[in-house]
């Protein structure tokens, strides 16, 4: 089957949309459902590459504490400091459960941590932890949430475009 | 306090020790692959200052700067599974700190900045976790450890995220070996996330039987259920192993006693021998012990005789490197002194 966008690859992604209520089908090929969605399609290949194969601003990250590059974490699978996991924290989410088969620790916390220190995940902007949670919501397939989650997103957009162009 | 392997603990026949390892990094460094040379100087100094305050029941840790010490010194330490090799090889600055009976002991500047780990003999990985926890405990009230809510412990490597937990017993299976079945038992091990490994850990060979099991996974499970998981597996490698030797027992018992007494015999008097072949023997004298054909006095710890025959504790107790004709001479001479007495 044709992708229904550019009617020239094959078909390989059924995208259903929400709409504000409503319902959309189609059918389209990697690249183009790349184009109209945020959804990035992942690349097979060693543990920490499930990191989205067509987004060059991301391959091109480097950890600004200690200058670890996109292309050595995937070289090496290793991380060279705390800041690490919040840098690379997207390669992390979709790289940690077929390593780990988990991406949330359970288990024990240091004597005396207090959290939400600046450090934290948590502090992430809201806009990366929205992708993230979509991105989870595409995998485990909760199609309404990730609409809802999407629906967010945009918004979010925005606001943010609105309030730079006031700036 | 005993050493570890002059412990007789539970299901000794099979399970050899029980190790837990805990994996952190200090905030303020960055890890391993990023460390500068005088940063890692900077680390094991803070950490050996930090140190001096910790006092337990065994006296104080000894701190040694791994650049001090000699290879044979460092290889030493490796054969009696207190450092790893990837540290004992490392050009950086990296350092040890060892309780007085090597049961416990933090690795510093390895692949993480710290690895705490603590032995047991025997199956108690309970103890091991208790002491484990407390050297722990004592670190994070004196550092900055590097911990995020959602990912646990941070770590240089993704694969001891969460937790940093590996718990590993080391276990002597010359029955499920002998039956052809450890293929098998790994590949039925990897589905419930646990690893089957070479005497030494990662990517070494086996020696005598003797083989490392431990969990792959650190993250998404407490450290509670991560040991759980694995003591109910060694659990069933134990019957496993029991099971094949009770059927060997009860089908070629005449083979196998002249075969453990025959080893006997050799060791007891040979005058040269390398450690392949010392080990091969001992492996089957371990296992006539841990059957019954044999009976010896007191405990026959063969763990300790086959750590003490590794060509560089050899060395490290003749004060001195050997040549190969030497060393072989002085094994053997040391196990026919050695060997525990029949009764």
């Amino acid at each position: 089957m044709l992708c229904e966008k550019c009617k020239q690859r094959k078909a390989t992604v059924f995208l259903m949309e929400y709409m504000q209520g409503e319902k959309r089908e189609q059918c389209l090929c990697e690249q183009c459902a790349a184009e109209v969605t945020s959804i990035e399609m992942k690349t097979a290949g060693g543990v920490l590459s499930g990191m989205p194969s067509n987004s060059s601003e991301k391959k091109n990250q480097v950890c600004p504490k200690c200058g670890l590059t996109y292309g050595e974490m995937l070289s090496t699978g290793k991380l060279g400091c705390a800041q690490c996991y919040k840098t690379f924290h997207q390669v992390l989410e979709s790289g940690l459960p077929s390593i780990q088969g988990a991406t949330r620790h359970v288990g024990k916390v240091p004597v005396g941590y207090k959290q939400n220190r600046t450090t934290e995940f948590t502090d992430i902007p809201m806009e990366e932890r929205l992708e993230i949670s979509l991105q989870e919501a595409i995998e485990t397939e909760e199609f309404e949430r990730a609409a809802q989650i999407r629906d967010q997103l945009r918004e979010l957009r925005q606001q943010s475009a609105s309030s730079g162009k006031d700036a | 306090m005993a050493k570890w392997y002059e412990e007789k603990g539970e299901f000794s026949d099979v399970v050899i020790s029980s190790r837990l390892r805990y994996a952190r990094n200090l905030r303020k460094y960055p890890f391993s692959i990023k460390l500068k040379d005088e940063q890692a100087e900077q680390l094991v100094n803070e950490v050996e200052n930090v140190f001096k305050d910790y006092q337990d029941e065994d006296g104080k840790m000894m701190f040694c700067r791994l650049s001090k010490l000699s290879g044979v010194e460092k290889y030493a330490l490796v054969e009696r599974h207190v450092l790893s090799p990837t540290l004992a090889d490392k050009k950086q600055e990296a350092g040890v700190l060892l309780s007085p009976t090597e049961n416990y002991s933090v690795l510093i500047n390895e692949e993480e900045h710290l690895r705490i780990q603590v032995l047991c003999g025997g199956m108690n990985m309970r103890k091991a976790y208790e002491k484990a926890n407390e050297i722990d405990d004592f670190i994070s009230g004196k550092m900055d450890v590097a911990f995020d809510t959602k990912y646990g412990y941070l770590t240089t490597c993704p694969t001891n995220l969460g937790t940093g937990l590996r718990a590993s017993y080391m276990i002597f299976v010359p029955a499920l070996e002998a039956s052809g079945k450890l293929q098998t038992l790994a590949q039925e091990l990897a589905k419930y996330g646990v690893t089957l490994r070479g005497t030494y850990g990662e990517g070494s060979q086996p020696v005598a039987n003797i083989y490392q099991i431990s969990n792959q996974r650190s993250l998404g499970e407490s450290e509670e259920g991560i040991m759980n998981n694995i003591n109910d597996i060694v659990m069933q490698v134990v019957k496993q192993e029991r099971k094949h030797r009770e059927y060997l027992l009860m089908n070629s018992y005449d083979t196998l006693e002249d075969q453990v007494y025959r080893s006997y015999g050799v060791l007891k008097y040979a005058r040269q021998i390398n450690t392949k072949d010392a080990m091969i023997l001992l492996a089957q004298i371990k296992f006539g012990f841990d059957t019954g054909i044999l009976a010896s006095k007191d405990y026959a710890n063969m763990y300790q005789l086959m750590m003490e025959i590794q060509s560089c504790n050899i060395a490290e107790r003749e004060g001195r490197k050997l040549g190969t004709a030497a060393r072989e001479k002085a094994r053997a001479a040391y196990i026919n002194t050695h060997l525990p007495e029949l009764v």
